[in-house]
């Protein structure tokens, strides 16, 4: 049975299509800009979550996921970058990710692994970095909206909608691509 | 005793809405010290302010209860659906109250979830596509995905 890292999978698939879902809606001079009150760019949030994806799930059972290779204050530099970087960035961390548990079993949970010295379960790994994705994917999200504004197209139900939503739940399954948005 | 499995989901739920979360504040840490003023601040126009946001985390709490349970008597005690208005009474004590039925509905969903046996969670939740154990990782991934926002709302409002 792999029954609970399907389902860590498969939210983990939901919060990339969200993610794609909103910065896909912004122009892409945006995505370089600074983030509100001077905070951080859609740029700086995708170098590091795919940074961290990267560093946590290459070789994830067998080597230390704080990567030696890894340059975390790098993510955090304000960057200028075309579209076409920014979805290769996402799109390198999120395959590390995705290839990562495609190989994972239920019978692979209770396994130890690594975290800056820190030995740990695995299906705990899994939680704490699900847990750091959905945090930032909501921010992502967050900006998207408050760049596009006014244009914006929901990605889960839109104001108003819930009785019609309610009636014909069609967004609840785990997308597994971007603009099959799954809700809740 | 909850079984091994079990354990695990409600302490994806706790870390989750009360801490400590490895990434940074859960939801309920991202609330706190937030007056009704602030929460009530609303960033731009067409968004959402904090209130609304702890309502909304609240309600789909309670929603999810429903699913994993299958009791249909189960519904939310605010309306509309998905997000709830604010009271018609805006004060501290009115949003002291709310977090307070914020609190109420995550330790009614984990006591919900504390008492499925293993058995139950590969199975679809009553009216959900998602299967219980899916149905429980989303929501405490909601209330992450969420707490980001807020973060970014209270910069924004000047919390």
């Amino acid at each position: 049975m792999d029954a609970l890292i399907r389902s860590i999978e498969g939210e983990f698939r939901r919060h990339k299509a969200l993610g794609e879902g909103a910065f896909g809606q912004v122009p892409e001079a945006a995505l370089s800009a600074s983030g509100l009150n001077e905070g951080n760019s859609l740029a700086v949030m995708c170098w590091h979550i795919s940074g961290n994806l990267k560093s946590r799930f290459t070789d994830f059972l067998t080597a230390d996921g704080e990567k030696p290779w890894r340059d975390r204050d790098e993510e955090f530099v304000a960057r200028s970058v075309s579209r076409e970087e920014f979805v290769a960035k996402w799109e390198e961390g999120w395959k590390v990710l995705l290839d990562t548990l495609g190989g994972l079993h239920d019978a692979d949970l209770a396994k130890q692994v690594v975290i800056r010295g820190q030995s740990l379960p695995v299906h705990e790994a899994l939680h704490r970095s699900l847990a750091h994705i959905s945090y930032h994917v909501g921010q992502v999200v967050y900006l998207s909206h408050a760049i596009v504004g006014a244009g914006w197209t929901y990605l889960s139900i839109p104001p108003g909608g819930s009785a019609a939503y309610n009636a014909a739940p069609t967004r609840e399954k785990p997308a597994t691509r971007a603009g099959a948005v799954a809700s809740r | 005793m909850p079984a091994a499995e079990i354990t695990t989901l409600l302490t994806y739920l706790d870390q989750a809405f009360k801490g400590p979360a490895w990434h940074g504040p859960p939801l309920s840490g991202i609330l706190r010290g937030v007056s009704a003023d602030v929460a009530l601040r609303v960033p731009g126009p067409g968004r959402h302010n904090i209130w609304e946001y702890a309502l909304h985390a609240a309600y789909w709490k309670c929603i999810a209860r429903r699913r994993i349970t299958g009791d249909d008597s189960i519904e939310f005690e605010r309306g509309p659906s998905d997000w709830p208005a604010t009271p018609a009474v805006v004060t501290e004590a009115t949003w002291k109250a709310d977090r307070a039925l914020l609190k109420r509905e995550h330790d009614l969903l984990r006591a919900a979830v504390a008492k499925l046996s293993p058995r139950d969670l590969a199975k679809k939740g009553k009216g959900s596509r998602w299967t219980r154990e899916a149905e429980i990782i989303g929501i405490a991934s909601h209330d992450l995905y969420h707490a980001g926002q807020i973060g970014l709302t209270k910069r924004l409002v000047g919390a």
